[in-house]
């Protein structure tokens, strides 16, 4: 039986709103809801993946499977929509370089004209979705034979690393930017430290990928095996380190509660 | 490098396609707008089981998208228990009235998203609940009923305000689009009316399964009202993003030069 099941109230009208601090339970939340398909990897990588690799967990346990095979194609179920968004970005970041008209994308508050550097690094991030597609057809309806993506994995290697490798670049940046010794206000130290602090543990995150992407590519390319508990830590230092980024920056803000 | 903050004045004037296509691609990165979209390939596939058109293809596809939309319903427990947890933080605050729509709101689609959770539990195998099913699929459906009814309510109340409103509004494209919002209304109100109805046949077959007979019990209807309440759901999305574009439009033509003067 068919069951649309997504309703949600229409409200209308200016809402009064409550500010108070967020605790972890607000923060732990905001990631599920948030960031859903995170909590999806956060599960099978955290609760599956390395208990397996540190031997506390049989391989022949159903339930870890059926879990680790549900997180999986929940995660990767988000590509279409992550493709169309990319390509969307791709096509307004070139037609802002081309024409030079100043576009703001995603959160941006205010618009830029667009540099070629931005259209090839928004083009490069639809490799990614491509590949988890391609993943998500060959794991979940078509079965197509894992060879035929195995080349796909490898270019995706090279998006990863060059994608995360810019972002490393742009957070040390930052981080080279965001001096404390400029400062003499106790406040503005306080902040600046938290912004500081926030990027470091994003960089962790961010050189973890860039590892992954350069194992994947040795691996495809170069035929270089790689010890499948390197990759299960590396992928566990991404999500504990995104998770741990994510709960420093919310703990530290106030949420806004709708008072109706 | 030119840079310009942006005001309203930038927005174009008409609704167009690039703006299309980012109001979608928002949509289609948030979780409800994921889980509609997930619902539109599952809606297609089992049209396609039920006409006979590659069959097994659609089959596997629809059963394998089922278990993901489900998945959903982990996010929404937590994300409806965090809204009961703010209503109990603010509710010294708060006027009694706010506060139990608000808890209602929550806790219904709580009690609805903990169903769907349990159904998930048990097509992924993960906990097979056997004779539970027919008791979770009965609260399932009685709360996604009892939410749409007071959504209908809700919205009859709303059109009541916008009329109101009207009668004080002489500027003509501030009326166009407060009436362009009534109709938008009576959209919503149509839609939850399809998922009333749902839910009693659905309610019917569960409970009194030998009096589950004849034209509306069969599958075709389901489909009919599912395909229906899905049209209206992306229609809805998007007059509700054109009005809003309208309405962004207006303003910046009358407030916000007026705003920058002072």
């Amino acid at each position: 039986m068919s069951t649309v099941s997504n309703t949600r109230f229409h409200e209308c009208g200016p809402q009064n709103k409550s500010e108070v601090k967020n605790n972890p339970i607000d923060v732990f939340v905001k990631y599920t809801t948030e960031k859903h398909y995170s909590f999806a990897k956060a599960i099978y990588v955290l609760g599956v993946d390395v208990p397996r690799a540190l031997g506390l967990m049989s391989e022949n346990n159903q339930t870890a499977t059926i879990i680790k095979e549900n997180a999986t194609l929940f995660k990767l179920s988000r590509s279409p929509a992550v493709f169309f968004n990319a390509v969307n970005t791709t096509i307004r970041t070139s037609w802002s370089y081309l024409t030079g008209n100043p576009i703001a994308n995603g959160n941006e508050k205010v618009a830029k004209v667009k540099p070629l550097s931005q259209v090839v690094r928004d083009a490069a991030g639809i490799v990614n979705p491509v590949n988890e597609m391609a993943t998500f057809l060959t794991k979940a309806i078509l079965f197509i034979p894992k060879a035929s993506i195995h080349t796909l994995k490898g270019v995706n290697g090279i998006a990863l690393t060059f994608l995360m490798g810019w972002k490393t670049c742009e957070s040390v940046h930052t981080l080279g930017k965001n001096r404390v010794c400029d400062l003499t206000n106790d406040e503005a130290i306080v902040a600046r430290q938290t912004e500081i602090n926030g990027t470091l543990l994003k960089i962790v995150a961010e050189v973890s990928y860039v590892a992954i992407g350069v194992i994947m590519t040795l691996a495809v390319f170069a035929g270089v095996a790689v010890n499948p508990l390197v990759l299960t830590a590396l992928s566990a230092t991404t999500v504990v380190f995104s998770i741990l980024e994510f709960s420093y920056k919310n703990l530290l803000e106030e949420k806004q509660i709708n008072l109706g | 490098m030119a840079a310009t903050t942006l005001n309203p004045k930038t927005v174009a004037n008409n609704y167009s396609v690039s703006q299309f296509a980012n109001d979608f691609s928002k949509m289609a990165s948030s979780r409800d707008g994921a889980k509609d979209l997930l619902e539109v390939v599952i809606n297609a596939c089992n049209w396609m089981s039920h006409l006979g058109m590659n069959k097994e293809i659609a089959g596997a596809t629809s059963s394998t998208l089922g278990p993901i939309k489900q998945g959903f319903s982990i996010t929404d427990l937590i994300h409806h228990f965090g809204g009961l947890y703010d209503q109990i933080r603010v509710s010294e605050v708060k006027d009694s009235d706010a506060l139990k729509r608000e808890v209602f709101h929550h806790a219904i689609l709580g009690v609805k998203s903990g169903a769907e959770f349990a159904m998930f539990l048990n097509t992924t195998g993960l906990y097979v609940i056997k004779e539970g099913m027919k008791s979770i699929k009965t609260i399932f459906w009685m709360a996604l009923g009892v939410f749409d009814v007071v959504n209908i309510y809700s919205n009859v109340g709303k059109i009541k305000d916008y009329r109101a409103q009207l009668d004080q509004v002489r500027i003509q494209n501030h009326r166009e689009i407060l009436e362009s919002k009534i109709n938008l209304t009576y959209l919503q109100i149509i839609q939850s009316v399809t998922l009333v109805a749902m839910a009693a046949i659905s309610l019917v077959s569960i409970v009194f399964a030998a009096a589950a007979q004849g034209f509306l019990f069969n599958p075709v209807v389901m489909l009919g009202l599912s395909s229906a309440w899905l049209v209206l759901q992306f229609v809805n999305h998007f007059y509700d993003k054109i009005i809003a574009h309208r309405e962004n439009n207006l303003f910046a033509v009358r407030i916000w030069p007026k705003a920058k003067e002072a």
